[in-house]
């Protein structure tokens, strides 16, 4: 094991129960993600990746039991940790963004009440100091009227502010480990730049490691300094952006960079100083 | 992941959306109808000069006149005073024995749909005994065992509402249990109990809004029911079925007014109030 690792995974394999029986849904998946790094997962949707990321906090569907494997985080073995201790963890030490921040956000409560919450059950703060904390975080995500904000309720924001908004619903407890699964997916091309730069931003002025789940090879290239390919519910092909992208060894992911139109590597401008290879 | 989605129209947030947008469920002929009903049983001391308890045996079973309007009853109190006074009993009772169903319910509903497992199993099998008994047969039971009151007879309605309460609550938080929102509240390390109180149960709150009004004109005919046997609400307190009661000896007699307006007064508030929880259901639950 990689002793530089902040997140290894290691022989993976989550079953999904179905109509038809049992099928498993994610392989023997190896991925390890080193201390500040950026590792990219890509794949199609419904190959795992996503199954793959929430058995990291084991946050499974019903459906889906993890079968075998062994995830650790900072030496520790989450897949066997007691839930009142993964609780800790979880929001603290790793935090997850989705892709739908509208759903995701509890429409009977404000989004600056949503965020602080977290913040206070954390850090044991004040619900004034928590509260502080929101909206000087809201503005640091780009929200324009962060208090104002931080005073609506979900079905008043818009897909980008409910994305900035659970982003620092994210990071508020300073993790060290970011999962953003397939974060700007369902917003607007212009406003999923815009919130992919704070996440950037963001990610890398606090020196985070960041697993980015996405179906965009291109993006996922020029952010994030490995890769790995998944395919069916298996890991198919990992490496170095560079080794995979310039000599891909399995067909699918020649497929991908193909598909994505990928021509000529030109990295992110911030993927350089934020993931050191 | 395409984790599964909640439809849109259960959401507490569309309903109070639809809600905004329909005209106020006071406007609406039930609506008329139990606001006068509660005003008139709060402005009671004003709008008659008789006293709803005292016997008065010299003016007893008056027929309808312009001095008493709904006549007098075998004791001689004044029918229209106590069909009035009997509003407030009927309609406190059953309001407070249907929250305080919802009060114990609703939670463990919550509680039973998010942890699934054999705690729900438990709760749910427990629901179920609670069903089966006979209602009637059990109010004897308990009334004969701790003594008839109002507070007793409260305390037995709400046991009969807390059964069901905990089934609709937990059948409206099984969705939600598998809800982004919640997914992302356990992700943010939110401990069990808070994903139970804060989101989970105001969110299954929905259908318990629709069915409130339903489950008072329910209580209502229950409270009217037992106390008709003489259970509950003794004579010569005030309520409708107790009063029922008091004059059904006299309808054979052709003396009908002491026994049907305090029916009239039950029958009237039962059909106002579930015409306004038809409505609240359109309104809340599409």
């Amino acid at each position: 094991m990689d002793a530089s690792a902040i997140l290894s995974v290691e022989e993976l394999t989550v079953e999904m129960k179905g109509k038809s029986g049992i099928s498993p849904a994610v392989r023997n998946a190896t991925l390890s993600v080193r201390s500040g790094a950026w590792l990219g997962l890509v794949g199609e949707s419904g190959s795992g990746k996503s199954l793959l990321a929430l058995s990291i906090l084991r946050l499974l569907p019903r459906a889906a039991t993890m079968v075998s494997g062994k995830i650790s985080y900072q030496g520790r073995d989450l897949s066997k940790m007691k839930e009142a201790e993964l609780a800790k963890v979880r929001g603290r030490e790793i935090s997850v963004v989705f892709q739908n921040a509208l759903t995701a956000l509890n429409p009977l409560f404000t989004a600056g009440e949503q965020v602080a919450d977290v913040y206070q059950f954390h850090q044991q703060a004040s619900a004034h100091e928590a509260r502080e904390r929101v909206v000087a975080l809201f503005g640091a995500m780009g929200l324009s009227d962060p208090e104002n904000t931080a005073r609506m309720y979900p079905h008043q924001l818009s897909g980008g502010m409910a994305q900035r908004v659970m982003l620092a619903m994210a990071l508020i407890c300073a993790p060290r480990l970011l999962i953003a699964d397939d974060p700007t997916s369902t917003l607007d091309a212009t406003i999923q730049a815009q919130v992919l730069d704070v996440l950037v931003d963001q990610v890398s002025r606090r020196k985070m490691s960041m697993l980015l789940i996405s179906r965009d090879v291109r993006l996922v290239s020029a952010l994030c300094s490995t890769i790995a390919v998944m395919k069916a519910g298996e890991i198919v092909e990992s490496g170095t952006v560079g080794e995979v992208l310039d000599s891909p060894s399995h067909p699918y992911t020649v497929q991908l960079i193909v598909d994505a139109g990928i021509k000529e590597r030109r990295p992110f401008r911030r993927a350089q100083e934020a993931a050191p290879r | 992941m395409n984790a599964s989605t909640i439809s849109d129209n259960s959401t507490l947030s569309a309903a109070l959306a639809r809600w905004r947008r329909g005209k106020p469920l006071l406007l609406s002929p039930a609506g008329i109808v139990l606001a006068v009903l509660v005003a008139s049983a709060i402005l009671a001391p004003m709008l008659t000069p008789y006293d709803p308890v005292t016997p008065f045996p010299a003016e007893k079973l008056q027929p309808p006149s312009a001095r008493h309007w709904f006549g007098t009853d075998p004791l001689g109190m004044d029918v229209f005073t106590r069909v009035l006074y009997a509003t407030r009993i009927d309609l406190t009772a059953a309001v407070a024995s249907v929250l305080l169903g919802i009060l114990v319910g609703a939670p463990l509903g919550a509680l039973a749909g998010y942890v699934r497992g054999w705690l729900d199993e438990a709760l749910m099998r427990m629901t179920e005994i609670m069903q089966a008994f006979p209602q009637i047969l059990f109010a004897m039971a308990i009334f004969a065992a701790v003594g008839s009151s109002v507070r007793n007879l409260v305390l037995i309605l709400a046991f009969f509402h807390v059964p069901v309460y905990m089934r609709m609550v937990r059948s409206s938080a099984l969705p939600l249990r598998e809800s982004e929102f919640v997914l992302a509240a356990r992700c943010a390390g939110h401990s069990p109990f808070s994903l139970v109180i804060k989101h989970i149960l105001p969110n299954a709150l929905v259908p318990v809004f629709s069915q409130f009004s339903l489950s008072i004109a329910y209580t209502i005919q229950m409270i009217a029911g037992l106390s008709f046997i003489g259970l509950g609400v003794h004579v010569p307190q005030a309520e409708w079925g107790a009063m029922i009661n008091l004059g059904a000896g006299y309808v054979i007699f052709g003396k009908w007014w002491p026994a049907f307006f305090p029916g009239l007064a039950a029958f009237v508030a039962s059909f106002a109030l579930n015409g306004l929880g038809r409505r609240l259901k359109e309104r809340l639950i599409k």
